[in-house]
């Protein structure tokens, strides 16, 4: 299946193909400082295909904090965050929040809290490597 | 003692960086409960810990991942540097909502001046998680109906 999203003004918005089509989309609602305050709820597949679209470049503020490996892509113009992106052993990967989803029936979205305190940043960058989707284009100034 | 302006929370500017630097009202204020963004440029300051809380499904309050907490604007007094919050509003433009502009967590919203409302929106996710671990949270179905869903 085809999930799309989008920032609420959209100058952020993704497509992420996810086959098979789930039966339930599995999402992380991280307990971390961050993502608390931001109501992060998370998901990704491994083996999905994801198109990452910024209209305009300057109106995206890329916050990092902690181990500086994730960045944070909120909207300069609206404010939420679609899509959190890491560069690992130089291939970017990335998660989706379920907030931004388009046309998604939300009793589709299971939603699970998710606390990851204590975690190394190695046995972290190993879990991302393993669960994150592997296969991004982030497209400037695209559609 | 708490501002009285009915218009809108009192914003104040940090001066150096200690609690005695804050200017005006704020120095004599009651506080009880402090709701911070992530890097810790914006702190808001309201009286009472919210009994009740509001999970709207709306397109734009499920984006932030809200949760709302409402107070008169009397009740709320924000201290921020003047450049560190930036605000968004659509369409009709009834509303401002607010942000850190560093680490961008949803701070408040508040209805803009020509409106009848005048409640002040602050995002309960920005207090301490013991603060708001006793609030009911309802849900709210802003997208469709404006009902309650509970």
């Amino acid at each position: 299946m085809l999930i799309e999203g989008k920032c609420h003004c959209g100058n952020i918005s993704f497509s992420l193909t996810w086959e098979p089509d789930p039966i339930l989309i599995q999402a992380r609602a991280c307990s971390c400082s961050f993502c608390s305050k931001h109501g992060g709820v998370w998901t990704s597949n491994p083996h999905g295909i994801l198109r990452i679209a910024v209209k305009d470049p300057t109106l995206v503020s890329k916050y990092a904090f902690g181990t500086g490996n994730a960045s944070f892509h909120t909207c300069a113009c609206c404010g939420v965050v679609p899509v959190v992106t890491s560069r690992i052993e130089g291939r970017l990967h990335a998660v989706v929040s379920v907030n931004a989803f388009e046309g998604i029936d939300p009793a589709r979205i299971r939603r699970e809290s998710a606390d990851f305190d204590g975690e190394d940043s190695g046995a972290r960058l190993a879990r991302w490597k393993r669960n994150w989707i592997a296969n991004v284009e982030y497209i400037e100034g695209g559609t | 003692m708490w501002s009285t302006s009915k218009a809108a929370p009192k914003q104040f500017e940090r001066v150096g960086g200690v609690e005695g630097g804050m200017v005006g009202a704020m120095r004599s204020a009651v506080v009880r409960v402090t709701a911070t963004c992530h890097c810790g440029a914006v702190h808001i300051h309201v009286r009472k810990a919210p009994r009740t809380l509001t999970q709207c499904n709306c397109s734009i309050c499920r984006r932030y991942g809200a949760l709302w907490a409402y107070y008169v604007p009397s009740s709320v007094q924000i201290e921020a540097p003047r450049s560190a919050l930036e605000s968004y509003s659509w369409k009709n433009r009834i509303r401002n909502y607010y942000r850190c502009k560093k680490c961008g967590c949803v701070t408040h919203y508040e209805y803009r001046k020509q409106s009848d409302w005048n409640t002040v929106g602050v995002n309960a996710v920005n207090f301490d998680p013991a603060v708001i671990a006793g609030a009911r949270i309802r849900r709210l179905d802003g997208a469709k109906t404006w009902k309650f869903l509970d």
